[in-house]
């Protein structure tokens, strides 16, 4: 039953546990212990409102989305103040029409200095000759942040892309065989880790491992504390076309078994993929 | 609610900005070739002021349509951004 939740967006946020997970793959294991991050499941409509305010709820297909509530309880909310850049209530979850319509954070993202993060995706994007960002970790390329785009539109086309970015270098590696290059419809898992001699850039779709790589940063810079732009560069480029069903982020390392778990729930949310 | 496509050249859109702050921001380039540079700026999705159709009466083109048949109308294509210079 979908019940609205009205509180004002400052208070603190409990997690809803208001439908079922599933196969036991509670998504808020991600988020034991205070990892920071955040947790969208843009299917529960609960979380969904039409102002920023969080006081008219978002219901119905069609419906703009305003404010779109973090569940991982660290207060992440997503927002958007400009009315025509809101995503639209759809039935696989919020749907970005490519043009404009994006979300940023509320406020920085305290990734707790960590120097490993792990980015869920589950959703349905159209391809566009344009890059398509999920998630953006600054305005733009800053040092200590991450993207992940689902359209990168250099040869072979509409490749998954992540991108690591240090004080010294920035590098976005993306699988060059088509095998690896993931349906239209499918839920995406990066795992990025900074730590000179140590980096990390792993692309896992639906629930397998399909690309490793190894950045060379030059130095070890832990992840910053910025914005996240959700469907676009800093609310001006690069704008996601499609739906998204689950967005995560959790500034942790994570095991395959979590990835796994993780990519299974969403998986189940978006009533099979795969 | 109903979706607009909201059209000016880039002439005005500064001052469709202004108009339309909180509503639109215009951030979508076009031109009839789909390349830089862009002729006409573009916003769509659902209006929270319907008011601001009215301010925008005379510097806009307004479509009561999606924006990809707001384009075909239009003749216009997306200028799709490229990454900027040092960005690979």
């Amino acid at each position: 039953m979908l019940t609205p939740i009205m509180r004002p967006i400052l208070q603190p946020v409990l997690v809803p546990v208001d439908y079922e997970y599933g196969d036991g793959d509670d998504p808020m294991r991600l988020f034991a212990g205070g990892k920071k991050g955040y947790l969208f499941d843009f299917l529960d409509r609960s979380t969904l409102f039409q102002d920023t305010a969080g006081t008219i709820p978002a219901l119905a297909i069609g419906d703009p989305v305003a404010l779109a509530l973090d569940k991982s309880g660290n207060g992440n909310h997503l927002v958007l103040t400009t009315a025509t850049k809101r995503p639209l209530v759809s039935v696989d979850g919020l749907a970005f029409d490519g043009i404009d319509d994006c979300f940023v954070t509320i406020g920085a993202v305290d990734t707790g200095g960590s120097e490993s993060v792990a980015v869920f995706y589950g959703g349905e994007y159209e391809a566009s000759a344009s890059y398509e960002i999920i998630v953006e970790a600054s305005p733009a390329a800053y040092a200590g942040t991450f993207y992940l785009v689902r359209s990168f539109p250099s040869t072979p086309p509409n490749r998954v892309a992540r991108r690591v970015t240090g004080p010294v270098s920035s590098t976005i590696s993306s699988p060059a065989d088509t095998a690896d290059t993931p349906p239209t419809k499918s839920v995406l898992a990066f795992l990025g880790r900074v730590t000179q001699g140590n980096t990390r850039s792993d692309l896992y779709f639906n629930g397998a491992l399909r690309e490793t790589a190894t950045p060379d940063l030059g130095v070890t810079y832990p992840f910053a504390n910025y914005p996240h732009y959700v469907g676009c560069r800093n609310q001006t480029t690069f704008f996601y076309k499609g739906t998204m069903t689950s967005l995560a982020c959790v500034f942790k390392e994570c095991t395959d078994t979590e990835v796994k778990a993780m990519s299974r729930y969403i998986n189940n949310r978006m009533g099979g993929v795969y | 609610m109903e979706i607009v496509t909201l059209i000016v050249s880039a002439a005005n859109a500064e001052q469709a900005r202004e108009i339309a702050i909180g509503e639109a921001d215009f951030v979508c380039a076009l031109s009839e070739s789909g390349k830089l540079p862009a002729t006409h700026y573009m916003s769509s999705g659902v209006l929270s002021n319907a008011s601001v159709i009215d301010a925008l009466d005379n510097i806009a083109d307004i479509y009561w349509l999606a924006a990809g048949d707001a384009l075909i109308e239009a003749g216009l294509q997306v200028v799709r951004d490229e990454l900027p210079e040092g960005e690979t």
